[in-house]
């Protein structure tokens, strides 16, 4: 499927669609109204984007030293090549702790790398914690938002699930009192857990320390209380020093949410003491998107999910849409480059608006490089070869105006002769979404003008 | 100064009133305007659909055909936006940057350029100015409601001069209308949406008029009007300028 | 070879880096009343900033306080109150769950953000922080900084294993985006400077 089709599908259903726009244009507006209230707002993109292509350009030498200080500070640092590879070793220190009951705190790159589902079919449990995640863990579904992981669904929806899943009243749907029967069950799940999994926002080259940011605190309680932490991160989230951290905590949480800061951005250096703290390298693509020139840029993402929030597209398709870890413009960058043909129509899902360019806080140029990976992908996407022969076909028009000027006029007299519901079949894609066919005219400017001139 | 006015493909073909409309004003306003007959297409279209080898050979070609002019004016912000962005990108060199700042949107040009007095004839109507994205991302005319560099819209600066013209105030200023050229057949359900959405926005407004300085998002709009709102009136800001005879 | 090497191999070895981009130099506004700047981005962070007044003490003021003279079970990191441990001390971290309020010493306050750097001591105190119903943070009056920049400037980062910015109570907006206090740690939080 496409994700045009995945879209249709979303749209069948248009008060849904319209309260999901209307719910992710709020956070647009919330974001701009904090972007505003920073008078240094452009000057932090701009120096954000060169910390990151900074760090990105001498990636190996601040990983080998971030590596070098974690260590002296107690952390065990372990490296994995893939997403097999870093779940084998989540695994195996789970195993080596005896740890069966584990709780996670929001991390991308575990639902990238599929770290739930492994664990499972191994026998241990792992709860999601991030209440967003929990409720889509519960429905075992995807994240359809990065930052919101369940956006898409209404508070009736999660109040049935509540209902069926944590035994809430019947028709509770109010998100206070489901945020507290989540607060309950979970509370109950961090004492018991013998292990926290975390994802990790930014690791301090200068230090060896790592930053968390969350709202609920859950990567807090998921730390602080049983004795194992492992934190995984992609290589990819290196700074190079504990003073570029400001630049980048100013323009996430405003980016994302329009807070100011999230309510806990925690900075872990070392175990606690009798604790034990692995941190898990993962590279997973990331050298090879890397080494593409067109796209290396991507890597740069801070996960903030402005461009999800500000796209047209995305809040009007939904991000389940995008059948992808990563949804929205960053996921249609970075999904292809993991997995092309199943991922080729993404780079479509846009009308190259650019609006993500405008809010990315680390100024990614999205739309560029979605159409980078139009080309690139189109012998991925459905009727390529029509396609390719349309563009070399067009290409031989446009190269001879003469040619353009016959074709013009023929096109323009079978549109004005045949019958409209001819024209407007289902196989004509300009009408079968709900417009009406162009009045055409008689005449073409060109030809009009040589008229008028006569 | 020697104008070469560019009428897009899509104008050519479809809304030749664009053009005369846009030559009556270069005209008007002392310009030496011609158009010449050899050329067709930026290319926009291929590109947005994958065709970076075809987007360029008719880069080349577009450079060929305006490089005997002082300047480049088209109808259209998009087109517009192909010239000065992304004929540069394709072609690489000096020489393509410095055609490519030759290359100006209709409205920028009569304002920035010309520095032309805007027209003060009658229009009374509501007219709701759709902000296309590629003025705004692309060429800077205006500032985007998300931030980032800030430039004059010239399309506003040009329209306020008509007498009891009423410019409303959109609910949300600049949301895409959902053309994106090869987006709007292959994404048709979402793009439909998008300007269905943006419809409803103007309506809301109570705008009599709808107008823009991109045409192509303005035949979508209008192809959506037709069906879903035949009240609302849509012309290109060139239509409005050059007064009734084209409005 | 192995994953790190492979990896580091991949992506070109570890070459000594260029000069990193020169650090962040803000444009700050003057005369800021930092005081009034960060009680203003605490509130919006649905925290509460409060200023002992002239002779006050934290005792003085937090005996008026009723929630916080009623509550049970309290932690203290201050000297100058005393926790309540009704059911004994608490030796490991999960011993705190249940705690009505815990005080907690704040190194700095950061106006821009209303967020206060908080350095716990020991695992205790890190697990009160977040387990207890409420958190009252004290701050000196003079460790207000305009900005995040500033902060960092002070901070003695890794000091301490562990480390935070407290920017206000735990909240989500995951359901439908409607604000929530109290996630899955403390559902309020007040700052006294003092």
């Amino acid at each position: 499927m496409t994700h045009a089709e995945r879209a249709g599908d979303f749209l069948r259903d248009p008060e849904r669609a319209r309260w999901h726009d209307a719910s992710l244009w709020s956070l647009r507006e919330k974001r701009d109204r904090a972007a505003t209230a920073v008078p240094d707002w452009e000057a932090l993109r701009e120096a954000a984007a060169a910390i990151k292509r900074h760090t990105l350009a001498s990636l190996p030498f601040y990983l080998a030293r971030f590596e070098e200080r974690a260590r002296a500070r107690g952390a065990v640092v372990h490296w994995a090549r893939d997403a097999a590879e870093h779940n084998a070793i989540v695994e195996g220190l789970l195993r080596e702790a005896g740890a069966t009951r584990v709780v996670k705190s929001k991390s991308m790159l575990t639902e990238e790398c599929g770290l739930n589902p492994w664990l499972e079919a191994r026998g241990i449990e792992l709860v999601d914690t991030d209440l967003g995640e929990r409720i889509v863990q519960l429905r075992c579904e995807r994240p359809s938002h990065i930052v919101m992981p369940a956006i898409h669904l209404r508070r009736a929806e999660i109040g049935a699930l509540f209902h069926a899943e944590l035994g809430t009243p019947e028709g509770l749907d109010d998100p206070a009192r489901l945020t507290l029967a989540a607060r309950t069950d979970l509370r109950r799940r961090f004492l018991g857990a013998q292990a926290g999994i975390t994802g990790v926002n930014f690791a301090i080259a200068e230090t060896g320390g790592i930053v968390v940011c969350t709202n609920e605190g859950n990567a807090d309680l998921g730390t602080a209380l049983p004795p194992l932490h492992i934190a995984c991160m992609g290589i990819e989230k290196l700074i190079p020093r504990a003073a570029d951290l400001p630049v980048f905590l100013r323009l996430l949480a405003r980016s994302a949410t329009g807070q100011a800061q999230t309510a806990y951005t925690s900075h872990l250096h070392g175990p606690r003491p009798g604790g034990a703290l692995h941190i898990v390298l993962v590279d997973n693509g990331r050298s090879a998107l890397r080494s593409r020139a067109d796209f290396a840029d991507a890597l740069a993402c801070i996960r903030c999910g402005a461009c999800m929030n500000t796209c047209p597209v995305f809040r009007r398709s939904g991000g389940h849409s995008y059948d992808a870890v990563i949804p929205g413009p960053i996921g249609s960058v970075l999904e292809p480059a993991r997995a092309p043909s199943a991922h080729a129509s993404l780079p479509q899902a846009c009308t190259l608006c650019g609006s993500c360019r405008d809010v990315c806080p680390v100024r990614i140029d999205l739309p560029k490089q979605l159409l980078a990976w139009r080309g690139e992908l189109l012998v991925h996407t459905p009727h390529a070869g029509a396609r390719r022969t349309a563009l070399r076909a067009a290409r031989f028009a446009f190269e001879h105006a003469r040619v353009y000027a016959a074709l013009g006029a023929l096109a323009r007299l079978l549109a004005r002769v045949l019958p409209e519901r001819w024209l407007s079949g289902r196989w004509n894609a300009w009408t079968r979404g709900g417009r009406a066919l162009p009045r055409i005219p008689r005449r073409s400017f060109r030809a009009e003008l040589a008229r008028r001139r006569r | 100064m020697r104008v070469g006015l560019f009428v897009p493909c899509h104008v050519d073909q479809l809304w030749p009133e664009v053009g005369l409309a846009a030559l009556d004003l270069l005209e008007r306003a002392g310009a030496r305007v011609e158009f010449p007959t050899d050329q067709t297409c930026c290319g926009q279209a291929l590109l947005s659909a994958g065709g970076h080898d075809e987007a360029r050979a008719l880069a080349r070609r577009f450079a060929r055909v305006f490089d005997r002019y002082d300047a480049v004016v088209a109808p259209s912000a998009s087109c517009t936006a192909m010239l000065r962005v992304h004929h540069p990108l394709l072609l690489g060199g000096a020489e393509a940057q410095a055609f490519a700042a030759r290359c100006y949107e209709l409205c920028e040009f009569l304002h920035g350029v010309l520095r032309v007095a805007p027209p003060t004839h009658a229009f009374p109507h509501r007219v709701a100015l759709h902000a296309g994205c590629h003025a705004l991302r692309e060429l800077r005319l205006g500032r985007a409601s998300e931030g980032g560099p800030r430039g004059e819209d010239p399309v506003r600066a040009l329209l306020s001069g008509l007498r009891s013209i009423e410019l409303v105030s959109l609910a949300r200023a600049d949301e895409c209308c959902g053309f994106g050229g090869v987006f709007s057949l292959v994404e048709d359900a979402v793009s439909c949406r998008m300007g269905l959405d943006r419809l409803a926005d103007q309506r809301a407004a109570r705008a009599e008029v709808v107008t823009s300085s991109d045409p192509s998002c303005l035949l979508h709009l209008a192809s959506l009007a037709r069906r879903h709102a035949p009240e609302l009136r849509v012309l290109h800001v060139a239509q409005i300028l050059a007064g009734e005879k084209s409005a | 070879m192995s994953a790190r090497d492979e990896i580091l191999a991949a992506l070109g070895g570890a070459r000594a880096p260029h000069a990193p981009p020169p650090l962040y130099a803000p444009t700050r506004a003057l005369d800021v009343d930092l005081f009034a700047r960060f009680a203003a981005s605490l509130a919006a962070a649905g925290g509460e900033a409060r200023a002992l007044r002239a002779g006050e003490s934290l005792a003085d003021a937090l005996a008026a306080d009723l929630a916080f003279a009623s509550a049970a079970r309290v932690w203290s990191s201050l000297p100058e109150v005393a926790s309540r441990h009704p059911d004994g001390s608490p030796r490991a971290p999960h011993d705190l769950d249940g705690t009505d309020v815990a005080l907690l010493r704040g190194a700095l306050g950061v106006a821009e953000s209303g967020a206060v750097w908080w350095a716990p001591r020991d695992a205790l105190e890190r697990a009160a922080g977040f387990l207890a119903e409420r958190v009252v943070l004290v701050v000196p009056r003079t460790a207000l900084v305009a900005d995040l920049h500033e902060a960092y400037a002070r901070i003695d980062l890794g000091a301490e294993p562990f480390g935070c910015f407290v920017c206000g109570p735990s909240k989500t907006a995951d359901i439908e985006q409607a604000l929530v206090i109290g996630a899955h740690g403390p559902r309020a939080l007040t700052v006294w400077l003092k």
